[in-house]
């Protein structure tokens, strides 16, 4: 008599033929290839708002393939893993430890229409130019001070002391990102160039950081977290993003942005062109060209409130918002805000170890 | 073929073998390859981005050197929290099961399934709505305040070691509830009456009947609890602030912004090492306290 149940043993039959196929099915599985419009991008997010790069759109009829990153050290990780993007946009400070290990390629900056109205200033950064050859284009920079409460507390004079001070302690909250971390330290110190293999610099810088650590009341990680902290009070005094004191002020919180009597902090980006490429190199020009153009700049400064490496970008814009994000003069800015030129690689190493230990507790 | 066949329908150890290999290979894969990755890596160096491949014990030379004190420190305060979060969700869980165990009579399934709403929720929201009841302008503080309990807001309720435990031990909760429930009922009720007969208490019938019983089940819920959390790092990041960061943390950044990825390799199979001696103690002692063993 046959009948159409399975006994148990051709149930368990059954069963394994179907784990063989189901582990042999894997092999079948091909790694997925990107969607393919000639052009991948990795960039932060945010910047992947196609106003950043119209000049590309108009001409292509649409954005390259951008993947976005909120942290660098995620994307650097990711292009290890064998992630292949065409473009890719970094601290310049992070630049030449990767240029030397012959990640990046030379720009030929006469492909880029808009290259001669770039900041000498930016252009020049070691970190970007080598050799004579330009690996990094500048585009994106800003500024990063101080921002507190004037209704909660009272700061007898601008500085960057401010964020040691006792009186504010259990109030503070700092960067936990090294850059600024060692920045800030610098500031308070009087040191102009912390960034340097000099073990006396080295060991002042972690005494001052020590010292901050035990008046924090954190150590921020994204600039959510300080805004809110900051909206309640929890926090008076912080290392912020001009976007969070633009955040705060927009929601009517008594919030000033310092401008301490040693200088705002400056930061850089620069873009690289990837040595290791499967894209169309004729487009990540015309893409690199379209973000260094003036109405890039220009909604940049408007919609984030950063800075832009083309000169012309600030025509047009309204004053208000220029003196807000002290880029009336961006050149002078540029000039006389503390401004990492140059890190070695090993006082980097050094010095991300270092903050890590104190963050840790060290 | 048809000798492949009748291999197939002769032998069940074949058909056993065939039957687990998903299993079997996806463990491989996923965890004894990456398991031996990560201890070829620990004896590794790393310059910058340059990775050296020599073997060498450098790694754990440093981590037991003056210089490796951070290390050892949170290795040593991970230890301690999660063994607080342990304890402090065995404390709350056993109450939850002993209840579902003994007093739910009907519907028993709706009652676990009640354990597990937590775990309809992300991990991450969970985190943060522990953030939204202890921080600053939290439920907690505002609450207190309306009621005018406290003037200002008591900010001892976050961003240190006593918000990591709370947080984590919330967290993992659920996973204490079942194996505690699971070794509870299989507690046969004739055993609860005789230890009543014979003039227990019910604090003695507590501690002499059902616990000595229930030990596997607790043990296990303290293993499922206090292993997972060792290695956390998202709790202590979000609500540890200066004071709760812990040997994740230590883990995560240096195998990211500090690229020393062989360091962190060392320091996670330190770590892992480390879980196992607790583990491996806390057997022992259960063992050698004849609580193990004990049977009715």
């Amino acid at each position: 008599m046959t009948t159409d149940r399975m006994n148990r043993r051709q149930l368990l039959a059954r069963a394994s033929a179907l784990g063989l196929v189901t582990v042999g099915a894997g092999g079948l599985i091909r790694p997925a290839r990107a969607a393919g419009t000639g052009l991948t991008v990795m960039d932060w997010t945010g910047y992947e708002v196609p106003d950043l790069f119209q000049p590309y759109v108009k001409k292509y009829g649409a954005a390259p393939d951008i993947t976005i990153f909120s942290d660098l050290e995620e994307a650097w990780q990711k292009i290890a893993g064998g992630f292949r993007p065409d473009i890719m946009h970094a601290d310049h400070w992070q630049i030449p430890a990767r240029r030397d290990a012959g990640m990046f390629e030379p720009w030929d900056t006469a492909r880029l229409s808009n290259f001669p109205d770039l900041m000498p200033d930016l252009v020049n950064l070691p970190t970007l130019r080598h050799d004579g050859k330009q690996y990094g284009i500048p585009a994106d920079w800003g500024i990063n001070s101080i921002c507190y409460r004037t209704d909660l507390i009272t700061v007898e004079e601008e500085s960057w002391a401010s964020l040691w001070d006792p009186a504010h302690s259990g109030k503070i909250a700092q960067t936990g990102q090294m850059d600024n971390m060692v920045g800030s330290a610098a500031l308070a110190l009087g040191i102009a160039n912390p960034f340097v293999n000099d073990p006396e610099i080295m060991k002042a810088i972690e005494a001052k950081m020590t010292e901050q650590r035990a008046l924090l009341r954190f150590y921020w990680t994204d600039p959510t977290q300080l805004s809110q902290a900051m909206a309640t009070g929890e926090v008076a005094i912080a290392f912020a993003w001009p976007s969070v004191y633009k955040e705060l002020k927009a929601q009517g919180v008594p919030v000033k942005y310092m401008r301490p009597k040693e200088g705002v902090m400056g930061w850089a980006q620069g873009m690289l062109l990837m040595k290791d490429r499967d894209g169309d190199t004729q487009k990540a020009y015309d893409f690199m060209d379209a973000w260094a153009s003036a109405q890039t700049g220009r909604w940049l400064i408007e919609n984030y409130g950063y800075g832009h490496a083309n000169v012309k970008s600030v025509d047009g814009v309204a004053p208000d918002i220029l003196a807000d994000l002290m880029l009336e003069d961006p050149v002078k800015t540029l000039q006389s805000s503390f401004f990492i030129r140059d890190m070695p690689q090993d006082v980097q190493t050094a010095y991300v170890a270092m903050v890590e230990r104190i963050k840790a507790g060290g | 073929m048809q000798r492949a066949i009748s291999l197939w329908h002769r032998s069940p150890a074949l058909r056993g073998w065939a039957l687990i290999a998903p299993t079997l290979i996806i463990l491989i894969v996923m965890l004894v390859v990456p398991l031996c990755m990560l201890v070829a890596q620990s004896f590794w160096t790393q310059t910058g981005l340059v990775i050296d491949r020599t073997p060498g014990l450098q790694n754990y030379a440093l981590l037991l050197a003056p210089e490796g004190a951070i290390y050892r420190t949170l290795l040593v305060k991970s230890l301690w929290i999660s063994f607080v979060a342990a304890m402090v969700v065995l404390l709350f869980a056993f109450p939850v099961a002993y209840f579902i165990a003994f007093h739910v009579k009907r519907s028993r399934l709706t009652w676990i399934l009640l354990v597990t709403v937590p775990f309809w929720i992300s991990y991450l929201l969970r985190i943060f709505s522990w953030k939204i009841v202890l921080g600053f302008g939290g439920a907690l503080n505002s609450g207190l305040m309306s009621l005018g309990l406290i003037n200002a807001p008591i900010e001892a309720l976050m961003y240190n070691q006593a918000a990591v435990v709370l947080t984590l031990a919330h967290s993992w909760s659920a996973f204490a509830v079942l194996p505690i429930y699971v070794s509870l009922q299989k507690i046969e009720p004739q055993v609860l009456e005789a230890a009543f007969d014979l003039g227990d208490s019910a604090l003695q019938r507590l501690r002499r009947v059902i616990l000595p019983l229930a030990m596997p089940g607790l043990l296990a819920a303290f293993l499922l609890v206090f292993v997972p959390t060792m290695g956390d790092y998202i709790t202590p990041s979000l609500v540890g602030g200066t004071d709760g960061v812990m040997v994740g943390n230590a883990i995560a950044t240096l195998f990211g912004k500090q690229n020393d990825a062989p360091l962190g390799a060392a320091l996670a199979v330190a770590t892992m090492g480390a879980v196992a001696l607790v583990v491996a103690a806390i057997l022992v002692a259960a063992r050698a306290s004849g609580l193990w063993r004990r049977r009715v």
